[in-house]
């Protein structure tokens, strides 16, 4: 039965490798994925300091006068520098929107050598990130975190895997080399409400999964089974995380990509630090064992990460001229 | 179909196992022709040692050459693993031809090496028990595991083939072939100077394997039958694996691969010894039709299954042997 309420999923005793803590904590996030999309992580390992000091550094590169943002302007690759109302979802299936997003993002990606094939290649979505030049200190704090939520994600995916019934290990080889998005938020203050403008208007993401940081202040919403909207209380070092559109694809359906939108009137600036998680960019994305069969064909095409995410921006990135489109 | 399909090609997999450039992508588009038009190729620069596959084939030999009494001491059991004797199964699961006769061959079923100890071996749990030895065959157990640690990386180089073949990624099996479940069947065939019409060494059909690695023989008697319906018989190419497909790959891929049917019959006037390694992936995996065989529009055909499920029911079907209960077994 559907739920009202965004459960919280305690992982210290799966992490810290209890008996049985695999299997009852996968049972949760099972039910949590096929009731309502989204959940709250707590005891899950990452220092409280460095999600301080992330947020620090986004402060501090927002804070940067717009001119030295947008040396960075956003690629092809969806990664640098997104300017206010520089992207409209129009490819929301949620609800029309028409007016573009009230926020101002900073993107990376995994950090790739220089000298790294795919970089050379221009390989898209696998390039080279785009750093600020006169902000020291920020490349370390912002990839020591996404390294640390990249471990997290690779401990998650195993409870992924025993919620729907596979092998624990199921995902290793999928998520070694995982394809992430860090996406680096600055909501204005809005007084609002104005019709269909929104921080972030309602959308389902495309990612197997998202976690996005503990945040203070609040402003995310999400829309459950039943159709309402409720705000997602603000919980203290907890993560929400959610599945998307790739989820869905993974599992036939069978786990959840929820709406959700983001409008800020805390009265103050809020930021949001969202990190965008899928499998590795050649792994192709199509139902588990567990959700297909002959009765049960699978309800999508296999697809790949470049391909899905080609077709998604061209439709939502409007800031750039064609060989730029980006973001997620 | 192409003219190629009556003969058993021959792939190079020193290349591969070299490292060359472009060699995976070659040798896996080769890989590829043979798994769809014949379901039977062989494999040379395979980097297993000759004087090893000579000493498996002698141990097969030596354990044969023992007193009934001593290798019924480890008669089959319902791990299939242990000593099938002559006669001891008729392949009615076949879906080849009708057989009613029971297999002229007798033969030794070694698994993955489990310690006692292991907690699957602790709870009995099926086909994952501990091997049987012979007692008094020194050096016997340690040879034949040394071979079955070289078929397994074998196995584990060739399931990247497999991938690429599939258009999957290089690594997309490495998971599900992690620690793969495998039996090695040592057969000895005496020689049939004059079969009954479906008597054979071992009856027509097809294996249950993902793969199955047979060793070079120097002795013939396999026959396959090709896509066209002739049957054929496999060459005896010095050095060379013969390695095809089983039901398990037709799931894996949707029928995308096939699982040939063959047959051995040894009129050599000898005896004639065999080593098949059959090979799957982990047991506990999840098979199912991988993602580039399937879609909207092309459903899997089969349910997902896992080796335990599939093999228990196979086996009921395949070993009448042993009548209790808990001793049906073999492959």
């Amino acid at each position: 039965m559907a739920t009202e309420t965004i459960p919280i999923v305690d992982l210290g005793p799966y992490l810290a490798g209890e008996p049985g803590a695999m299997d009852r904590t996968a049972k949760e996030l099972r039910f949590a994925l096929t009731e309502i999309g989204f959940y709250f992580i707590v005891n899950h390992g990452v220092p409280r300091e460095l999600i301080r000091a992330t947020f620090e550094q986004v402060k501090r590169f927002h804070a940067q006068p717009l001119d030295r943002k947008l040396v960075l302007k956003l690629n092809h690759h969806n990664t640098g520098y997104m300017p206010m109302r520089g992207n409209t979802l129009r490819t929301s299936t949620v609800q029309a929107n028409t007016k573009p997003n009230l926020n101002e993002a900073f993107f990376i990606k995994r950090e790739l050598p220089a000298d790294h094939p795919d970089v050379l290649a221009d390989r898209r979505f696998h390039g080279a990130n785009r750093w600020p030049a006169d902000l020291p200190g920020f490349r370390e704090v912002i990839l020591s975190y996404a390294d640390t939520l990249e471990r997290l994600v690779q401990k998650m995916v195993r409870l992924y895997a025993r919620a729907l019934d596979l092998p624990a290990e199921y995902f290793d080889g999928p998520f070694k080399e995982l394809q992430f998005s860090l996406r680096m938020t600055h909501y204005p203050h809005q007084d609002g409400p104005v019709t269909d403008e929104f921080g972030l208007a309602p959308h389902t993401d495309t990612s197997f999964l998202t976690l996005l940081a503990p945040n203070e202040v609040p402003g995310l919403s999400i829309k459950t089974q039943s159709g309402n909207w409720i705000d997602a209380p603000a919980i203290d070092n907890a993560y929400v995380v959610n599945g998307g559109q790739m989820l869905q694809r993974w599992t036939n359906d069978h786990f959840l990509a929820t709406p959700h939108r983001a409008i800020n009137r805390s009265g103050g600036e809020r930021y949001a630090i969202p990190f965008f998680c899928d499998s590795s960019i050649d792994w192709p994305v199509a139902a588990v064992p567990t959700t297909v069969g002959p009765d049960k064909p699978p309800k999508y095409p296999t697809t790949w990460y470049t391909d899905y995410m080609t077709w998604y921006q061209k439709r939502n990135y409007d800031v750039l001229n064609t060989d730029q489109q980006a973001a997620e | 179909m192409s003219a190629r399909a009556d003969t058993i090609p021959i792939i190079d997999l020193g290349p591969y196992l070299a490292g060359a450039p472009g060699a995976i992508e070659r040798t896996a588009a080769e890989l590829r022709l043979a798994l769809t038009e014949i379901g039977f190729y062989f494999i040379v620069n395979h980097g297993v040692p000759d004087a090893q596959v000579r000493d498996a084939f002698h141990q097969a030999a030596r354990f044969h050459a023992q007193p009934l009494e001593k290798k019924m001491e480890v008669r089959i059991d319902k791990h299939n693993v242990g000593y099938l004797p002559m006669r001891g199964d008729t392949l009615r699961t076949s879906t080849v031809q009708t057989v009613t006769r029971p297999n002229f061959n007798e033969a030794l079923f070694v698994a993955r090496d489990l310690a006692g100890d292991h907690p699957d071996v602790v709870a009995n749990r099926r086909f994952r028990s501990a091997n049987r030895w012979p007692s008094d065959l020194p050096g016997f157990r340690e040879a034949v595991v040394a071979y079955c640690d070289a078929m397994e990386r074998l196995a584990q180089r060739l399931v990247r083939l497999y991938a690429r073949a599939l258009d999957l990624p290089l690594a997309y099996f490495d998971g599900p072939f992690g620690e793969p479940q495998y039996k090695l069947r040592m057969t000895h065939y005496p020689p049939q100077a004059a079969p009954a019409d479906d008597e054979f060494g071992i009856a027509p059909h097809t294996d249950t394997s993902f793969l199955t690695l047979l060793a070079p023989n120097d002795v013939p008697g396999l026959s396959i039958r090709t896509q066209g319906g002739q049957w054929i018989d496999a060459p005896a190419l010095p050095g060379a694996y013969l390695v095809n497909g089983g039901q398990l790959l037709q799931r894996w891929t949707n029928d995308f691969c096939l699982a040939t049917p063959h047959r051995a019959l040894n009129r050599s006037g000898g005896e004639r010894y065999a080593l098949a390694f059959f090979c799957d992936s982990t047991i506990d995996w999840p098979i199912a039709a991988v993602p580039t065989t399937v879609g909207p529009d092309r459903p899997p055909k089969y349910p997902t299954t896992y080796y335990t499920d599939y093999m228990t029911l196979y086996q009921k079907r395949t070993y009448d042997l042993l009548a209790d209960a808990d001793q049906q077994a073999a492959e």
